[in-house]
């Protein structure tokens, strides 16, 4: 099943001439609603090539994930002030640890997210520019979802409404010319180890969410994927380190698995539930919720309790891992999101940085880690922004970038 | 130089010296009392340690060497590392323009430790987080090991909460305090023999300048002086910022000594000075150094809303006496360091340096202030100047920084 570009058909467009809007557009689907007042928009829309379906009977080979509508959380009560985490930090609500973690259960599917603008709020531009690439740049593709006010306002040509079209219009199609990006691997500093189902299934979302959240770059693993390793011969390979705080220990192949990763030098961030850990006590400064052991080149951190808060966890894990190793650091940046994955064979990679406030950035910098040596700087309307300055840093590029909007695609080559 | 005093020989001479009627005497007299010590003052133009650790190693030589105060001791160094790791002056590195710059530290670490000091702590109390010091550097894309490997018995501390010891030290005012009676502190800052203050040379929002004193406002931890505090015992970890002593809007957590009269203004530029000379004489300065080599106007960092810029006046300071210290580098600014509140940089708070000379800690007055190395003609960088010309102008808006 290809992405596709989905839209859901908006109760304010009752005529079919409305799909002119969608003419010279990347958006190919259309989810509409039932009934018989919209035969005829189903009727033309088929005409002019378009698939159409109904909210609940979407194809088969499309994942649908209930989302939230990405940005920075704000305060009850308005007064437009943002809700912060629990160290102050703007508590950022995004889809991407959801896309990447239903694009590992449900390989061969799209994944598509249904998240509406949130009621009652005037959305500008930039919003909906956040919402689709809050999806697009980790694989999925969100169901464009207008709010009341923008679709009426396009039914009656208004060109602030226009103007804001014209922005969701350039996004989907800017993603729509880079679907190859989706196939890209995704480069990471750990690798989060669960079934994320059953009894691991919250706090398993939320150690996604959360790591994300701390900066922490992760690959995804299911057990499964363990103990039958496709993606790689040898698991964890380009890994610092592995996190497994799943409520049952681990199978005899995934221990084997992931203790083999620890001997080759790498750390495993476990609980409890882990069972006995091999090695002896690390010397040095003691953690105060870790033991910390050492078996052959690498290190085993165990949770001297079961873990409660995966905030808690996440942040740990970051620390633990050490900010040594962050794969991207962002200064000026506002409350942030990045994706980083290498395309094939290496040679190039795309780091995706999503800036969740109102506007973008003015004068952000963002280190890259990694071989290149080379950044080009893209956004959904300029294909090589102008005025970006990259240095050369050990192991890292370092890029200066001047005012951009919410998304900002680093093509990175030259390593 | 000074033979290096102990935190409780000290105290016991100051209390002696310092009756609680002290405050209430004549200021003249006071003044005219109040030490004095030498103030090196240097060029540097770069940080790299071929040309700024000669440097470094000449003003310590004015001072009367390192070894009479370090050798054989346990020293504490309090940097400045003040707001998020990830807010950048444009693109400026944060030690180009906030920070206490790593080099400046490697630097002071390294002369120590040839001098004979038998450990070096690194203190600093980051914001909003009980993550180590060298976490929060790598945030901020500096290299703690660069700091770590400078000498021998190298340590960073994070004094923003309780830390390694088990409980938090009691840090007495000897004169009584103006804000604070006392303070409760990570222990690091009674754990030592010789006590150093690495500031950077920056003008501050709140207190007009932030130097050697100003910096020792961060060693207040906010699990008992933050925003999020508990209210009867400490907070396990620091979260917020330190606005109950700003603004005077709620007492510390019960369990340290309230501020000594809660009817005293809320004015964050009445609390603040007085709280800074209140910490300074709890836990008095050995060795002041101020960073001064690349820096910033405007404010102690890119989140001031005004024409900020990142500059590199090529000095370094460094003394024995605080007070003085502090005197010297806003000579070097080129503000006048008798100045008092309504004048500049003080328009509109409370004299750092003028309250701690009525408390007795150090001299302010220029004229018995011995200069060694760089006159301070020499190494002026007008600061006034351009605060002057900066508040004749427009305010800037407030970009979006982070």
């Amino acid at each position: 099943m290809p992405l596709g570009t989905p839209l859901r058909w908006p109760n304010a467009w009752k005529d079919p001439s409305a799909l002119g809007l969608l003419k010279g557009t990347a958006i190919d689907h259309l989810v509409i609603e039932q009934g018989a007042e919209w035969d005829a928009v189903r009727s033309a829309a088929d005409k002019a090539g378009l698939q159409t379906f109904a909210a609940d009977s979407l194809p088969a080979g499309v994942s649908v994930i209930k989302g939230e509508w990405p940005g920075v959380k704000m305060m009850r009560g308005g007064r437009g002030a943002a809700m912060g985490g629990p160290t102050g930090v703007p508590w950022v609500d995004s889809n991407g640890w959801n896309i990447r973690l239903s694009a590992i259960m449900h390989p061969h599917n799209a994944i598509w997210v249904d998240a509406a603008p949130p009621a009652d709020t005037r959305l500008a531009g930039g919003s909906y520019l956040t919402a689709i690439a809050d999806s697009s740049a980790y694989g999925g593709r969100w169901i464009i979802t207008l709010d009341d006010a923008l679709a009426e306002g396009m039914a009656a040509a208004k060109p602030a409404s226009l103007a804001t079209w014209k922005t969701i219009t350039s996004a989907v199609g800017f993603f729509a010319a880079h679907k190859a990006w989706a196939e890209y691997d995704t480069v990471g500093v750990a690798g989060v180890v669960s079934d994320f189902t059953g009894q691991n299934e919250f706090f398993g979302h939320e150690l996604l969410n959360l790591l994300a959240r701390a900066g922490v770059h992760y690959q995804i693993w299911t057990k499964d994927s363990v103990a039958n390793p496709l993606r790689s011969s040898v698991p964890f390979e380009s890994l610092r380190a592995v996190i497994y705080a799943d409520a049952e220990p681990p199978t005899a192949e995934v221990r084997k698995q992931i203790l083999a990763f620890v001997q080759r030098g790498g750390l495993l961030i476990t609980v409890p539930q882990w069972g006995d850990a091999p090695g002896t006590p690390a010397k040095g400064e003691p953690h105060p919720r870790y033991g910390i052991r050492e078996f052959g080149k690498g290190r085993i951190a165990m949770a001297h309790e079961p873990p409660g808060d995966p905030y808690e966890m996440a942040n740990d894990a970051a620390e633990l891992i050490s900010h040594r190793y962050d794969l991207v650091r962002f200064w000026n940046g506002g409350a942030t999101g990045s994706y980083y994955t290498e395309g094939p064979e290496g040679k190039i990679a795309v780091a995706h940085l999503l800036f969740y406030s109102n506007r973008g950035p003015d004068a952000a910098s963002v280190r890259i880690a990694g071989p290149w040596r080379r950044a080009r700087a893209c956004t959904v309307d300029v294909p090589s922004v102008p005025g970006v300055e990259v240095q050369l840093q050990k192991e890292a590029l370092e890029i200066h970038l001047p005012r951009v909007p919410q998304y900002v695609a680093l093509e990175l080559s030259g390593g | 130089m000074d033979r290096c005093q102990t935190r409780r020989e000290w105290l016991k001479k100051t209390a002696a010296a310092l009756p609680g009627a002290y405050l209430a005497a004549s200021s003249v007299g006071r003044a005219a009392e109040a030490p004095t010590a030498p103030v090196a003052v240097a060029r540097s133009k770069t940080y790299e340690p071929s040309e700024l650790m000669p440097v470094m190693q000449k003003m310590f030589d004015q001072l009367g060497g390192l070894e009479r105060l370090v050798k054989g001791k346990t020293v504490a160094i309090k940097i400045n590392l003040t707001g998020s790791p990830t807010y950048r002056l444009g693109y400026l590195p944060l030690e180009d323009t906030h920070y206490t710059h790593p080099h400046v530290v490697a630097a002071a670490a390294h002369l120590m430790g040839k001098a004979g000091a038998r450990r070096i702590r690194v203190l600093e109390s980051p914001w909003s987080t009980a993550e180590p010091v060298e976490e929060y550097l790598l945030r901020a894309n500096i290299e703690p090991r660069d700091i770590l490997g400078a000498a021998p018995a190298v340590e960073f501390e994070n004094t923003n909460f309780l830390g390694r010891a088990k409980k938090y030290s009691r840090m007495v005012v000897p004169y009584g305090g103006y804000m604070f009676p006392a303070f409760d502190l990570n222990h690091s800052y009674e754990d030592c023999d010789v006590f150093a203050s690495i500031a950077k040379l920056k003008e501050h929002a709140t207190a007009g300048i932030t130097l050697a004193m100003k910096n020792c406002f961060g060693m207040t931890p906010c699990t008992i002086y933050g925003s999020g505090a508990g209210v009867d015992e400490p907070s396990l970890v620091p979260r917020g910022g330190r606005s109950p002593i700003h603004e005077g809007n709620r007492q510390p957590s019960k369990s340290a000594p309230p501020e000594k009269d809660p009817d005293s203004p809320r004015e964050d530029t009445w609390r603040v000075p007085r709280t800074v000379v209140d910490l300074c004489a709890a836990r008095p300065i050995h060795l002041a150094i101020i960073d001064g080599i690349k820096t910033m106007t405007g404010g102690e960092g890119p989140w001031i809303r005004e024409d900020c810029k990142g500059v590199a006046p090529g000095v370094i300071m460094a003394g024995t006496n605080a007070v003085s210290t502090d005197a010297v580098a806003m000579a070097v600014m080129g503000f006048d360091p008798m100045a008092d509140r309504g004048t500049p940089p003080f328009e509109e708070c409370d004299s750092i340096l003028k309250l701690a000379e009525t408390a007795g800690l150090g001299t302010r007055d220029l004229k018995r202030i011995e200069v060694r190395g760089t006159a301070i003609a020499e190494a002026r960088f007008d600061f006034a100047g351009m605060r002057e010309r900066r508040r004749n102008g427009p305010r800037p808006p407030m970009g979006l920084r982070g």
